[in-house]
């Protein structure tokens, strides 16, 4: 008789525990910090200082979603400031991206130059951020930009640039070449034949780009807080707001950090699909 | 429709010549196949005829106009790729409309047009189906179509049937030689498959290691063919080949016995000389009272005929007999040929001296 596909896919059954067990580890370690930030966005003031008090709240309250939803509106406002940034910056990132890709992908230039072009897209990604925070912040300034949604949405697009640049290059350099061909034969130029036959095709891919631009956006803190600090204020800066000088708002920044990680979390659960297809295609060829 | 003409055609790669010195003149409303072992260079011919590669040296025009620097999407050339390379986001009927719509053509024109190929290809009833959804067959014909609807200068075909199984290739050979036919327009085949040109062709250009060995009609390559590779790699079974010497009394000494030539044969070649004998397995017939005495190796029954590779310690030949054939393996047969139909090459350059087609001539 067969075996089923489960059994013989993870073996017999001290093999199968070990295997749930593993999973099981690695949830907890993913999921706990939401969990406790959940718990905490419901948990009433006076347990937080409480050492007896439990992972989960004892009682549950939402006056810190009250309390931060309705001051004065500037939640909305700091909300709307996070979607404008993380909108721009993916629009900007992920069409420049594949743009540039796709030519560093299909140019045949000299001496090599597209894969030095495409390293140098890298070297952002090898220095600590920080390091850049200072100069940008001058940058900024000189250019007359500070506090508004563009210069923290070029901060974005400088770091996420390279991440789509790179995702790209791998689907547009395994892109049947014949496919192309076949379009150039039928009369399309370099911009027709991009934008009617190669980008649908890899719209799993530009998903996973788009989103992990969007992911990226909407999380950063460090730029955002360095550029702008009130009239371009993103979520993650609001929420450093509440360590203040007379001690952490524990409530308030637990029920705000748990409304910044809700879209995210819908969102990565609504695109996992996409993600997974995109980020492992190219791996295996289909 | 229209002639076209390789004017001294280089194509490097690098260090790696693909094509060398390239000259050919195709006829408008010529059907011409590329034929060659694989890496020898047709495919990067019909590359640079598309535009899809650029010559490194020469030129290539078309009508008397230079195409050498023109890209591919101004040339109006229609290219069958050998993986079809349909477009898997459109279906059927958009795949074949897609060149129409990239040239802004009138919506009732472009859908006349697809209905035209739909009906004429058999795809009426796939139209609205995705690439996916074919067989290979079918989306072998949605590549013609897309071909067809266009109404180009020349069509490309790079091993359009060498995807299909063989059945389903020697049907759509001969649906591809009518729908040709009735087209009446410029054609470059390119294939690796000898029946495949032979059968299609107005005239064959043979490739080996980039370079054009001989450009003839399919007879011509067939009886009289330039050199020793076209002569091997044209004809199934292949044609055998075996080394042979002039004596003084004017007569073949080959596979151990002496051969009276005609005259029309002997004085092309020089007493004392080796050359390189060829024989075309339907010239050699099994019967007594023939020229060589041989053993019987093997025998290949094909229904049809019957393939009968012999041997002896002079060399090795295959013949073609009737499928009746009694002889045996083991067998000694006696092996008759008539003198006019070898074929003699030179043996350092392979170079044709004698071949059947000019022998015929003189």
């Amino acid at each position: 008789m067969a075996e089923p596909a489960w059994n013989a896919a993870y073996g017999n059954l001290p093999k199968r525990v070990v295997v749930t067990l593993f999973v099981v580890v690695a949830l907890l370690v993913t999921l706990a910090p939401f969990f406790i930030l959940f718990g905490n966005s419901l948990r009433p003031s006076d347990e937080f200082m409480s050492e007896n008090a439990g992972l989960w709240p004892s009682q549950l309250t939402f006056e810190y979603y009250a309390d931060v939803l309705s001051t004065n509106g500037s939640t909305f406002r700091i909300l709307l400031n996070s979607i404008i940034v993380t909108t721009a910056t993916t629009i900007v990132s992920v069409t420049a991206g594949c743009l540039l890709a796709y030519g560093l992908a299909r140019l045949r230039l000299p001496f090599r130059l597209s894969t030095v072009i495409g390293l140098t897209f890298l070297v952002v990604r090898f220095y600590p951020k920080i390091a850049i925070a200072i100069p940008y912040f001058v940058l900024m300034r000189d250019f007359g930009l500070r506090d508004t949604y563009a210069a923290v949405v070029i901060a974005h697009v400088s770091m996420t640039l390279p991440v789509v640049v790179w995702l790209m290059l791998s689907f547009f350099e395994d892109f049947p070449r014949q496919i192309e061909q076949s379009a150039m034969m039928d009369g399309c130029g370099l911009l027709r034949r991009f934008f009617s036959i190669v980008l649908p095709l890899t719209t799993p891919a530009i998903a996973t780009a788009a989103l992990l631009t969007a992911f990226f956006s909407w999380n950063e803190f460090l730029f955002a807080s360095a550029v702008g600090p009130l009239n371009a204020k993103t979520l993650p800066v609001a929420i450093s707001a509440f360590i203040t000088d007379k001690g952490t708002v524990w409530g308030q920044m637990s029920a705000m950090g748990t409304i910044i990680v809700l879209p995210v979390m819908v969102l990565a659960l609504i695109a996992q699909r996409y993600l997974v297809r995109g980020l492992t295609a190219g791996a295996v060829k289909g | 429709m229209a002639g076209l003409v390789l004017k001294n055609v280089w194509k490097k790669f690098g260090g790696v010549v693909a094509v060398k010195s390239l000259d050919l003149e195709i006829k408008d409303r010529e059907f011409v196949s590329f034929l060659g072992p694989s890496g020898c260079g047709k495919t990067t011919t019909l590359n640079m005829i598309a535009g899809l590669e650029t010559p490194t040296e020469g030129e290539i025009l078309m009508e008397g106009r230079d195409l050498t620097k023109v890209p591919p999407r101004l040339r109006n050339l229609a290219m069958v790729f050998q993986g079809y390379a349909l477009y898997p986001h459109l279906t059927v009927a958009d795949n074949i409309a897609f060149a129409l719509k990239v040239r802004n053509m009138d919506r009732a024109e472009i859908d006349k047009r697809v209905a035209n190929a739909a009906e004429k290809l058999e795809l009426k009833e796939v139209l609205g189906r995705y690439p996916r959804q074919l067989s290979g067959g079918q989306r072998q014909r949605v590549a013609l179509g897309r071909a067809f609807v266009r109404d180009p200068h020349v069509f490309l075909l790079d091993e359009p049937l060498s995807n299909l199984d063989a059945v389903l290739r020697v049907q759509t050979r001969v649906e591809l030689k009518r729908l040709f036919a009735d087209l009446d327009t410029t054609a470059i085949y390119v294939t690796h498959d000898q029946a495949e040109a032979m059968t299609m062709s107005d005239r064959i250009a043979v490739f080996r290691s980039g370079v054009l060995q001989q450009f003839a009609t399919p007879l011509d390559i067939y009886r009289n063919p330039a050199n020793r590779f076209v002569a091997t790699f044209v004809g199934s079974p292949p044609m055998s080949v075996v080394e042979g010497m002039v004596d003084g009394g004017g007569n073949l000494q080959a596979l151990g016995a002496s051969i009276a030539l005609p005259e029309s044969v002997r004085q092309s070649l020089a007493s004392g000389t080796r050359y390189d004998i060829g024989f075309r397995a339907e010239d050699l017939t099994l019967a007594a009272g023939g020229q060589v005495k041989m053993r019987v190796d093997l025998i290949e029954h094909l229904g049809a005929l019957t393939i009968v590779h012999l041997s002896s310690p002079a060399g090795r030949l295959i013949a073609q007999s009737s499928p009746t054939e009694a002889a045996r393996a083991g067998d000694m047969v006696s092996v008759h040929f008539d003198p006019q139909m070898l074929y003699v090459f030179d043996r350092e350059g392979g170079t044709s001296i004698v071949t059947p087609g000019r022998s015929k001539v003189n």
